[in-house]
């Protein structure tokens, strides 16, 4: 083992205020860019996505987390391991469909939002987009389809901010043909 | 090229699947000639290395060159695009480093 072996394990730290006025930046961009606030809302759930995707491993990578068994454990390791790995914050995982196959993660506060106050001509743009992104493209890679989208927002005028998350269907590995 | 026919043959696959369900999924096996070790991430990326039959059980080793080598130099390179081949010169080099440098590495071996 050489000097490698305990790199991924100390959590590099990073200037919170960088972080949000940087996310800040890239949303004010994406405003600019594009037309209206859908559009812009898509943008930054493909990008959320594509750093999902990435992300999953460097969390496999980080924590000791293996295959959950079930949707409540999913829902546990993102908001108690993941969303404080990443984001420095515990949300409370609550409001469980019957089924147990959708549940709310609520977010006390958002990092992302921290210096945030939406223009009133920006009403249906959903700032913090990106981490449903970021959590769909993260549990794709777990063979786990879900549905992520915002169903309240303190940034317009909810008391709290609120992650609904869906569990779709868990995906099939495909393997080569002939395989089997 | 053995291992490979036995990873391909049906009946293998099927209890790969199988062992992949308990907790640490299948690690190991070996035969007459040599050890093959396997490690698999919930991403469903898969490290097998091969070795003789003297080296013990391998799975911080390759847990080591996924979240050391993979995550860092593949992952985390905009460059790579994840599912097609590696092809970066700078993981295979460190990879060469790291292996090379394990404890049971023998360059007469190589």
């Amino acid at each position: 083992m050489s000097r490698q072996s305990n790199r991924t394990t100390d959590s590099k730290k990073m200037n919170s205020e960088l972080f949000t006025l940087t996310y800040g930046a890239l949303v004010t961009q994406l405003c600019k860019d594009y037309e209206n606030d859908e559009e812009v809302n898509k943008q930054l759930d493909k990008m959320g996505y594509n750093i999902g995707v990435r992300l999953i491993e460097d969390f496999l990578a980080r924590s000791s987390v293996g295959r959950c068994q079930d949707f409540r454990e999913t829902a546990d390791v993102i908001a108690k391991v993941a969303f404080k790995m990443y984001l420095g914050i515990t949300p409370s995982v609550t409001n469980w469909s019957p089924a147990g196959d959708e549940f709310s993660l609520i977010l006390e506060s958002n990092p992302l939002v921290d210096f945030v106050e939406l223009p009133d001509n920006h009403s249906s743009l959903v700032y913090s987009n990106l981490l449903c992104g970021v959590l769909r493209g993260a549990l794709e890679m777990v063979q786990m389809a879900v549905d992520v989208k915002f169903a309240q927002d303190s940034l317009r005028g909810d008391n709290v901010t609120e992650i609904r998350m869906k569990f779709i269907k868990r995906i099939e590995e495909n393997l080569p043909a002939g395989d089997e | 090229m053995e291992a490979a026919c036995i990873m391909a043959s049906g009946t293998a696959r099927k209890r790969l699947e199988f062992l992949r369900t308990r907790k640490d999924g299948f690690l190991s096996f070996q035969t007459s000639k040599y050890k093959l070790h396997y490690y698999e991430t919930p991403t469903g990326i898969r490290i097998i290395m091969n070795t003789d039959l003297g080296v013990p059980n391998a799975r911080d080793i390759l847990h080591q060159i996924y979240s050391t080598l993979y995550v860092e130099y593949i992952v985390k390179n905009p460059l790579c695009v994840l599912g097609d081949q590696l092809s970066s010169d700078l993981f295979s080099t460190r990879l060469d480093l790291y292996i090379r440098a394990l404890p049971f590495f023998s360059p007469r071996a190589a």
